[in-house]
């Protein structure tokens, strides 16, 4: 599986996620604190998940995706 | 907490009546009190203390929770708006306790080999040993919560 990896003879998941969020909220035009307030968080949020600085929880991850009318693998992107 | 629920009440924290969280409720409740009993004991430096530290941090509870308020304003007056203000601030609080538990270390170790007075070397001891235990327990109740 392409998002594990051997570290330090111990098995651990690689830490960065590919969001398409920007891509989708601009297809939506939508600007960052319209999408932070209709799934219930700050648009500081939206702007650390799109700029790659904040990896969301599932619960956040999959509202996004509903948000969106996608999948939670379709709007996040763990394989690289 | 089904994952539905969880979403209402990460969309209803921001729009709730009362202008500050619990904790800080009880914090400033705290301050104004005991601005109170320092008043009637005639404290007044310490009551003026309090009473201003309880105003100033209930304004800047308030003001964290306008809909304007910058994520490092909002973590530092404990009025978290979302999961990524929760996630920060159990890391800032996470890197307090190291530092709380190295210093800790610190001030025993020197007030074991600094022959000082045995209530300061016991209070050091006491400290230490409750940072300790504390996060052994903390350790102990978050891997068996999962």
């Amino acid at each position: 599986m392409s998002s594990q990896l051997y570290r330090w003879g111990r098995l651990a998941y690689r830490g960065d996620v590919r969001s398409r969020v920007k891509e989708l909220r601009g297809e939506q035009g939508l600007s960052q604190q319209a999408l932070a307030t209709a799934v219930g968080v700050s648009r500081q949020t939206i702007n650390a998940i799109e700029t790659g600085r904040y990896d969301p929880s599932l619960t956040l991850a999959v509202h996004l995706a509903r948000h969106f009318g996608s999948t939670v693998e379709e709007v996040f992107d763990v394989d690289g | 907490m089904s994952m539905d629920e969880a979403h209402e009440d990460m969309k209803s924290s921001r729009g709730r009546k009362w202008p500050m969280s619990p904790v800080n409720t009880v914090l400033v409740g705290v301050c104004v009190v005991g601005a109170v009993a320092c008043f009637v004991l005639g404290q007044t430096i310490a009551g003026t203390a309090l009473l201003l530290g309880g105003i100033g941090g209930g304004l800047g509870a308030i003001f964290a929770r306008r809909g304007t308020s910058g994520d490092l304003e909002r973590v530092n007056s404990l009025e978290y708006a979302d999961e990524r203000d929760r996630a920060a601030a159990v890391k800032g609080l996470a890197a307090v306790g190291v530092v709380a538990l190295i210093l800790g270390a610190g001030q025993l170790i020197m007030h074991v080999i600094v022959d000082t007075d045995p209530l300061s070397r016991w209070t050091s001891i006491g400290v230490f040993l409750a940072l300790t235990v504390c996060w052994f327990l903390a350790n102990w109740y978050y891997v068996r919560k999962g």
